[in-house]
């Protein structure tokens, strides 16, 4: 009779979970298969420290350049120059479906300590064996480091809408529930040889539950005027998040300028931004 | 092969005056030309920004912030040469030039509060540049030149504006459902109701960061004009106000940095105005046949003991701060001067010179005389800004 009511008990238990697994398939989408063993995809990871030397945008002979664009994965960590821990970046790649759009979705984990360095941004600099030397004509350099994604996951998707009726690109890019990174403009002084000089403004960023997803998408047509409107079209189709600055420092000062928080921010659908050549 | 010499021949002329007439901001109509047109139409919304003293405790925040385009914005992007463009004051300078004839942007704040108590709401609307001439706004690389050796070897920013005469907005601040309101152009002359003189030209405005935080360089403005019309509360107008006749030397500069001890926080400033910073004042008064004008010249100077020194030749605000404290009669506390170190406050002599008062369909009036003010404020002194 003890074995009859467990065997009833557990026949109940079984219908019940029955019903809870049928509502888990159904908002089970395709796209989040990924992340159920055996479901085919690409697994990457990527431990990577590089510089871009010069990088520009010309226009009638006149140049905006950025000076060493650079990339390290892990600021503080495993590669050829400081070695210690492996920490790579780890993506998985698939190829998804959702509704009618097919495409790719990049989902990124363990992002720990990325760095991305622009070094200096000019115009018409000193330009030697097409590499940028020196400080002349510069607004500054910039830094984004110790990106850190606390956990969480970062995920890229790029849609063909084609098949929505629709036409060119939609891409999405959904940050983690908490990305932090640490912001820094650099002001260079005169003296090439020396940072004695040089003074950063910046702060520590948090971003939380930032998200965006525009459509992309090459359009032509006249307006009213007669004037040629088309070109690149980046739409948007969402783009929400909260933002923090704090800790905004500004030259040697030990102190700081307070804490500056934005929530709610949202640009709205009928947003967008088309980009021409003259 | 004649019959095309002779067409080519008799077209010389046109094409000679056809390139004669393409002036240089035509030049953007030409095929050839390049660079970037950016053409948008934008709604953000932010449901509240906030600044936080972190030592104090006390808040600002403005909720429910719009930022929106009522009609399609065009902005032409270049990355230019100052001495191809022949810029006397910008030779060997270089940029990126942003051109537009239209600026469509409505901003609003719906409620601003200090420490959660209300001081109101303000905003922007009816902002434009006239769709005639363009407003240009020149990024310049490189800012203040520290070594002074007239290179842009040190980063930085330069910002040189030229505002056309047909632009002008709207202001507005909210109180309880109160509204005061006005609106500024730039136009100092009219044909009918087509402005056809006057503008704003604002030049080498710096940014730079320095040890003591970051330095912003008072721009330099000649002969601009700006016209304050439509100043009213609700419906009652308070009459019109005119600043023309600008003169703000180069060398002015404003600091913002905070405090020099760990764990502090707080805005420090310094600001020092070029002496001889000047502009003419005129209030019009058409709310009574007596006064229709009343029109000054005021300028700012270093203190006559002050001026023989190139570093202390200001009118200037000095070792001043900006906290936001927290508690139920707090707000935002504006010190003038360094109480701790008995340094800094205000400096300067304010003049009022050529005072007139112009009865109405009169060309001219005496004048009434001038009032010049020697100004010392010492540290100690302050201004708190509170919401109810």
């Amino acid at each position: 009779m003890k074995y009859c009511i467990s065997f009833i008990g557990t026949i109940g238990f079984a219908l019940l979970l029955q019903v809870q697994q049928v509502n888990a398939l159904q908002v089970l989408e395709e796209e989040n298969l990924r992340y159920i063993s055996g479901q085919s995809g690409v697994d990457l990871d990527l431990n990577f420290k590089g510089t871009i030397g010069r990088t520009f945008f010309k226009t009638d002979g006149n140049s905006l350049n950025i000076r060493n664009f650079s990339i390290d994965t892990d600021g503080s960590n495993g590669d050829a120059i400081n070695t210690g821990l492996d920490r790579p970046i780890n993506m998985v790649l698939d190829l998804v479906t959702r509704g009618t759009k097919s495409g790719l979705s990049v989902s990124i984990t363990n992002i720990n300590d990325l760095d991305l360095r622009f070094d200096q941004f000019n115009v018409n600099g000193d330009v030697t064996a097409d590499a940028v030397v020196g400080q002349m004509h510069s607004f500054g350099g910039l830094a984004l480091t110790n990106i850190n994604d606390h956990g969480g996951v970062t995920d890229f998707n790029i849609f063909a809408r084609g098949a929505s009726g629709e036409e060119g690109l939609q891409l999405e890019m959904n940050l983690p529930e908490t990305l932090t990174l640490n912001l820094s403009y650099t002001d260079y002084g005169s003296d090439n040889t020396s940072s004695a000089d040089d003074f950063s403004f910046g702060g520590d960023v948090t971003l939380n539950n930032f998200s965006v997803a525009n459509s992309v998408d090459l359009t032509t047509g006249k307006n009213a005027n007669g004037e040629e409107v088309g070109g690149l079209h980046i739409g948007v189709i969402t783009q929400t998040g909260d933002i923090t600055l704090s800790n905004i420092r500004a030259g040697n000062q030990q102190g700081t300028m307070g804490r500056l928080v934005i929530n709610g921010y949202t640009m709205t659908p009928e947003s967008y931004l088309t980009i021409q050549g003259k | 092969m004649a019959s095309r010499a002779l067409t080519t021949l008799l077209l010389a002329p046109l094409m000679a005056s056809a390139l004669e007439r393409l002036d240089d901001s035509s030049m953007s109509d030409v095929v050839a030309q390049e660079g970037v047109i950016l053409r948008s139409e934008y709604e953000i919304k932010i449901d509240s920004i906030q600044y936080f003293d972190e030592d104090d405790y006390g808040t600002i925040s403005m909720t429910d912030v719009n930022i929106a385009t009522r009609a399609q914005q065009v902005i032409d992007i270049d990355v230019v040469s100052g001495t191809e463009l022949g810029i006397a004051d910008r030779n060997g300078r270089n940029g990126i030039r942003f051109t537009n004839k239209e600026l469509p942007i409505d901003a609003s704040v719906d409620i601003v509060r200090i420490n959660g108590k209300s001081i109101g709401g303000f905003g922007m609307r009816n902002l434009t540049m006239g769709g005639v001439s363009p407003l240009i706004v020149d990024l310049w690389a490189g800012g203040y030149d520290l070594n002074d050796n007239g290179l842009a070897d040190e980063s930085g920013f330069t910002l040189d504006i030229t505002i056309p005469k047909e632009s002008s907005y709207d202001l507005y601040y909210n109180d309880d459902g109160t509204e005061l309101s006005l609106t500024i152009d730039h136009c100092s002359a009219y044909s009918g109701s087509t402005c056809t003189a006057g503008g704003l030209n604002v030049k080498g405005m710096t940014f730079d960061v320095t040890d003591k935080g970051l330095r912003v360089g008072v721009p330099q403005i000649e002969s601009g004009q700006i016209n304050i019309r439509n100043f009213k509360i609700n419906d009652s107008v308070v009459n019109d106000i005119t600043l023309k006749n600008f003169t703000i030397p180069s060398g002015g500069y404003i600091t913002l940095g905070a405090p020099d001890v760990a764990g502090q926080s707080a805005i420090n400033f310094d600001a020092y105005f070029a002496s001889g910073t000047s502009f003419d004042f005129q209030f019009f008064d058409s709310s009574d046949s007596d006064v229709q004008e009343l029109s000054a010249n005021i300028s700012f100077t270093a203190l006559a003991s002050d001026a023989g020194n190139a570093a202390t030749n200001y009118f200037h605000v000095k070792d001043s701060s900006i906290n936001v404290r927290s508690g139920q009669n707090e707000g935002i506390f504006i010190a003038l001067g360094d109480t701790i170190s008995g340094t800094g406050g205000i400096r300067g002599t304010v003049t009022a010179r050529d005072i007139v008062m112009k009865p109405v369909d009169a060309l001219s009036a005496p004048v009434l005389g001038s009032i010049k003010m020697n100004l010392e404020v010492l540290p100690g002194s302050y201004l708190e800004v509170m919401g109810h």
